[in-house]
């Protein structure tokens, strides 16, 4: 059961994209993908559920090519999209309405429309929300009740694009918090960025620039490599630039440490 | 402030007028319109007020609310009144100036505000009851027989939806722009009207420019979570018609009738 991506090349009006991408996602599994701006990053996330077809190459998605349309709904099913900007993917000005939108549109009868609400909301702690107002929620929530829309289908994966970019730092944390978890419970993630702290947890990490894998490797590799961050544009985490600048002062890291805590037990050996 | 403006002024309440399924609502305040036009003299009109004062009283909706909605059409009520007072030909009670009130004046003025508040009132209740989103779905299932004629009723309801769904977004965000014009030196209030409306260009233009931005990325969202229009989609919320519902569309009908015919 995976996301499989070969050879994948993609052209929009003739000027190329996407070049030569080649990756696979299982299910429970963590997958970064960051890369700076025009990097094609969007465009490989609609790319993965068929919303984009590959110029070149393939997406298979449970061993179905999302080229083929006569299952695009299955495809889009499976793999659910989450967007940058949470008010333009909430279609219902109710939470739970807006929950029920993806399964009412897969024609699912009402009663098991409402388990599914039920246990989209709880999954992102919003189940206490469920009659409120959309409009009254903040950033952070709106974008929970954008998953919980996406995990009201059942998908086996999420494709998460810039979801925390317009969010304030409590949303942000709120947002990586709930996808941590849906990992824990499974599900496969791609999560897309260009605030890397976001990815110390990803199981693997890859690298876009200008349409290209640039470089893909663990978290610890990617993450550490302050070089290449520097090279396409892209910040390093401030506790491995920490450490690596300790370790200009002499002082030793069997591995250099992604999070407070790994530093702080790292310092304590 | 906007926003409560936006979802009419529905009160969640738990009240057995709120608990009627929302097309047997639709459908009675629908009569009752039609009633309250048929119905030419005060003895009728009595005869509905006494049943509209009921349904409040039942709704537990506060009757301030009521007044509430009654009031931004104060003026326009008052002006009919006057008008009919003063342009109706009859036996002069009072003149003023060049005004003269006739007595057939003053009873089509009152017949005609019994009439305006009397249709206020009923819809004002109506939208304090269902949310808008009952009262899109009740129209969506009342319109769907016309479906077989082409009409487009789940497409309308839709859009119904998203459009209540949008106006608090799109009324923060005139807010933003209007701030951020406002910071850029552009001076929105002073001039005559041709001036302000011209002024409204640098508010107006960003406005659509993000509203289509929008849009185009609600349509992607929608597509992502499978949307493929009205066919073989389900709903999460049933309604269900129960003796209840069939009891209140008869006696809203017995009613209009009895008013009629009083």
């Amino acid at each position: 059961m995976s996301i499989e991506v070969k050879n994948l090349s993609f052209s929009y009006e003739g000027n190329p994209v996407l070049e030569n991408i080649t990756f696979c996602v299982n299910s429970g599994e963590f997958l970064g993908i960051a890369g700076p701006n025009g990097s094609g990053k969007s465009t490989l996330a609609k790319c993965l559920n068929g919303i984009f077809s590959p110029t070149k190459g393939e997406v298979i998605v449970d061993g179905i090519s999302v080229a083929d349309k006569s299952k695009q709904w299955i495809v889009r099913q499976t793999v659910g999209l989450v967007f940058q900007n949470p008010d333009n993917q909430l279609v219902a000005s109710v939470v739970e309405e807006d929950v029920a939108f993806g399964p009412e549109n897969l024609g699912i009868p009402p009663s098991i429309i409402r388990e599914r609400v039920q246990y989209a909301l709880e999954r992102v702690g919003l189940i206490n929300e469920r009659k409120r107002l959309v409009s009254t929620l903040s950033g952070g929530q709106k974008q929970r009740v954008a998953i919980a829309g996406i995990l009201a289908m059942k998908p086996r994966y999420i494709v998460l694009d810039e979801p925390t970019s317009m969010l304030d730092p409590i949303g942000r944390k709120e947002v990586l918090s709930t996808v941590l978890q849906l990992k824990e419970e499974g599900v496969g993630i791609v999560y897309i960025t260009h605030h890397l702290e976001e990815l110390v947890y990803a199981d693997k990490i890859v690298l876009l620039y200008g349409g290209k894998i640039f470089k893909e490797g663990t978290a610890r590799d990617i993450l550490t490599d302050e070089d290449t961050l520097k090279r396409i544009g892209l910040d390093i985490p401030e506790i491995p630039a920490l450490a690596l600048k300790l370790k200009k002062l002499d002082i030793k890291f069997n591995k250099i440490p992604l999070t407070v805590e790994e530093m702080v037990n790292a310092l304590l050996d | 402030m906007a926003i409560e403006i936006s979802f009419g002024q529905y009160l969640p309440l738990n009240s057995s007028i709120h608990r009627l399924d929302p097309r047997i609502k639709l459908i009675a305040t629908f009569i009752s319109i039609i009633f309250i036009f048929i119905i030419k003299d005060f003895l009728g009109y009595a005869l509905l007020a006494c049943f509209l004062l009921g349904l409040i009283i039942l709704s537990k909706v506060p009757p301030l609310y009521i007044f509430r909605g009654l009031r931004p059409l104060l003026f326009f009520i008052l002006l009919t009144f006057f008008l009919h007072l003063f342009t109706t030909q009859g036996t002069v009670i009072f003149q003023w100036w060049f005004l003269k009130g006739t007595m057939e004046g003053l009873r089509n003025g009152l017949l005609m505000v019994s009439r305006f508040m009397l249709l206020i009132s009923f819809s004002t209740l109506l939208t304090l009851t269902c949310s808008p989103l009952e009262l899109t779905d009740a129209l969506e299932s009342l319109l769907s027989p016309l479906k077989r004629i082409g009409f487009p009723s789940h497409e309308i309801a839709m859009m119904m939806s998203i459009a209540l769904r949008f106006i608090p977004v799109l009324v923060e965000e005139t807010n933003r722009i209007i701030k951020a014009q406002v910071a850029r030196g552009a001076d929105i209030e002073s001039g005559g009207i041709l001036n302000r409306a011209k002024n409204l260009i640098p508010i107006l233009v960003p406005l659509f420019i993000n509203t289509f931005k929008r849009a185009d990325d609600l349509a992607l969202a929608m597509e992502v979570r499978c949307y493929r229009g009205g066919e073989g989609r389900t709903k999460m919320k049933e309604y269900t018609l129960s003796h209840r519902d069939y009891l209140f569309l008869f006696i809203s009908i017995i009613v209009g009738i009895l008013s009629v015919l009083i």
